[in-house]
């Protein structure tokens, strides 16, 4: 898969977070850079996301937020003030994360016609510096400002 | 008064719909969250409406509407999915699924998908 069209869908997923982000939240992220990664792996810390994809492209969603971002996430969907990650917390991440994959590759089939790109469900982590590694897949990071701080997308796929 | 299975895998995603839907027109009469549960309940309860999401695990929510409708022609399915792309809306078409709503919804959204299928 060229740069270019690796470009393209990471604003497809870009764009599906900021949208889905604000229609839950009320609240806009903001977009503070994109870029492609070296290493074959992630290390991250919070809350973590991930969703995996196939069809005519393949790979995997990673919605990474901060501790306290998630916190705030997971209290503004559940009109709740929970001040610790729990088990709804990570249900509430896990729909969350289902509901903005869903909306990107929904853009993606759109755009490419017979492509049939389909989610399997999420699995969500919690914890710190939690490394994941990327089988033969490029990846990119893109990086929000959301409620109380950062969420960071890691996105990697290939052309099936 | 409409009888409501809902079937949806995410217990957030159930709470908003029983919250969407707590009005004297409606009553949940019962949840599941795969589609093995969904038919093995709308057989036992025979319900006025499904909401049915698509990505499920043990059976996704298309082969589930597929095994109720093969059964009852007639059932009410509306599906809730976060896709909405062509080809998904075609299969759904195709297996007999007459209505669909895009998550995240508002309950205002919700009702209004419901209120399609059953012309209340």
């Amino acid at each position: 898969m060229d740069e270019a069209l690796e470009k393209k869908f990471m604003l497809y997923f870009a764009n599906a977070v900021a949208s889905v982000y604000t229609k839950m939240l009320d609240f806009q992220p903001k977009m503070e850079g994109i870029k492609k990664e070296e290493k074959t792996w992630v290390k991250e810390t919070g809350v973590i996301t991930l969703v995996p994809f196939n069809g005519k492209f393949s790979g995997r969603l990673l919605l990474v937020f901060d501790p306290l971002s998630a916190l705030i996430l997971h209290n503004e969907i559940n009109g709740e003030s929970t001040k610790t990650v729990n088990d709804e917390t990570l249900f509430t991440h896990g729909e969350f994360g289902n509901i903005c994959a869903g909306h990107a590759i929904t853009e993606i089939n759109n755009a490419f016609r017979g492509s049939n790109v389909r989610l399997a469900p999420p699995s969500v982590f919690s914890g710190k510096e939690l490394t994941f590694f990327n089988f033969k897949m490029n990846h990119y990071s893109i990086v929000m400002a959301v409620m109380g701080g950062k969420l960071t997308l890691n996105v990697a796929l290939k052309e099936s | 008064m409409r009888r409501v299975l809902i079937v949806d895998d995410s217990p957030m995603v159930r709470k908003m719909i029983k919250k969407a839907l707590a009005m004297p027109d409606y009553e949940i009469i019962g949840e599941a969250s795969n589609g093995n549960e969904a038919v093995e309940l709308f057989g036992r309860l025979h319900p006025d409406l499904i909401t049915m999401d698509v990505t499920m695990p043990v059976l996704g929510g298309l082969e589930a509407s597929k095994k109720i409708l093969k059964t009852d022609p007639t059932a009410k399915i509306l599906l809730l999915s976060a896709m909405g792309d062509e080809d998904l809306l075609a299969q759904a078409k195709e297996i007999g699924i007459k209505a669909n709503a895009r998550k995240p919804f508002t309950a205002d959204e919700l009702l209004k998908a419901v209120r399609s299928l059953t012309g209340d």
